[in-house]
């Protein structure tokens, strides 16, 4: 990297702080207290991603038993207001997604208008309870236009890539 | 698939194919995307959501448009499949 392209980071810290800088620098093994920076920055991305998903972080001990690790720092952060919805950062939808699972919410709306199924039904059908179903109506009734326009694109780019997708079915789709 | 749930996409392509299984999602764009990375698989079938949900495909389409894939004796393996274009109602119709 060319000496142009580094910028400098500069704060101040109290000998508290300082002294905890060194033991992470100590902990990690790092050769400076900006590689040990750099190391915990990108553990602590790994874990919040994770979080952000849904998923529950654990230590396993040599017996198996297993502790969930609370990160109340990353987990206040990611709160969105939706206590079973979740970004999925890896997907190509931005829609949100039922947490810790690959299902996107408008899948289980969607499914429920077009089968008629009530939302106990719903929720047996995707082994969700009941206040999940309510939730995921109450953000695709609020989120009609993003659901709208991800269908609008997938389309888009499924033809793009030679997929036909023209529907067959008496005037649907 | 049983015990996949909170696997991510690829993991989860990678145990259909150790199955010897096809694929069936929602997320097309998801598997699209591994798709196009070169991943040898015994197909991917996609069921494309429309703009308007009322117009989306009920079980009963789902049901209907793998049936007639079937019918068809289309090998689909390593193919990405909309099952959206199979849903007619038999497959003389096609």
């Amino acid at each position: 990297m060319s000496e142009n392209a580094l910028k400098r980071q500069n704060f101040n810290v109290t000998p508290d702080e300082e002294a905890e800088l060194l033991r992470l620098r100590e902990v990690l093994g790092a050769s400076s207290i900006k590689d040990a920076i750099l190391r915990a920055t990108r553990t602590l991305l790994v874990l919040a991603r994770e979080v952000k998903e849904g998923r529950r972080i654990y230590a396993v001990d040599e017996t198996g038993e297993k502790t969930r690790l609370l990160l109340p720092d990353v987990e206040a952060s990611m709160s969105s207001g939706w206590r079973f919805l979740a970004e999925r950062p890896q997907s190509a939808y931005r829609q949100l997604f039922v947490k810790g699972r690959r299902l996107r919410a408008s899948t289980v709306w969607s499914d429920m208008i077009v089968n008629k199924q009530t939302a106990t039904e719903a929720a047996d059908d995707w082994d969700l309870p009941m206040d999940a179903i309510d939730e995921i109506i109450r953000y695709c009734e609020a989120n009609r236009e993003l659901i709208a326009t991800e269908a609008r694109n997938e389309r888009a780019e499924m033809e793009a890539a030679g997929i036909a997708i023209s529907g067959r079915s008496g005037g649907k789709s | 698939m049983a015990g996949l749930d909170g696997s991510n996409d690829r993991d989860v392509l990678v145990a259909a194919v150790r199955t010897g299984r096809a694929l069936l999602t929602r997320n097309g764009l998801d598997f699209k995307a591994i798709h196009a990375e070169g991943i040898v698989h015994c197909g991917i079938l996609i069921v494309n959501e429309d703009r308007d949900p009322s117009k989306n495909m009920s079980f009963d389409d789902i049901t209907r448009a793998i049936s007639n894939l079937e019918s068809s004796g289309w090998d689909i393996s390593g193919q990405v499949v909309s099952l959206n274009d199979w849903q007619f109602d038999s497959i003389e119709g096609r």
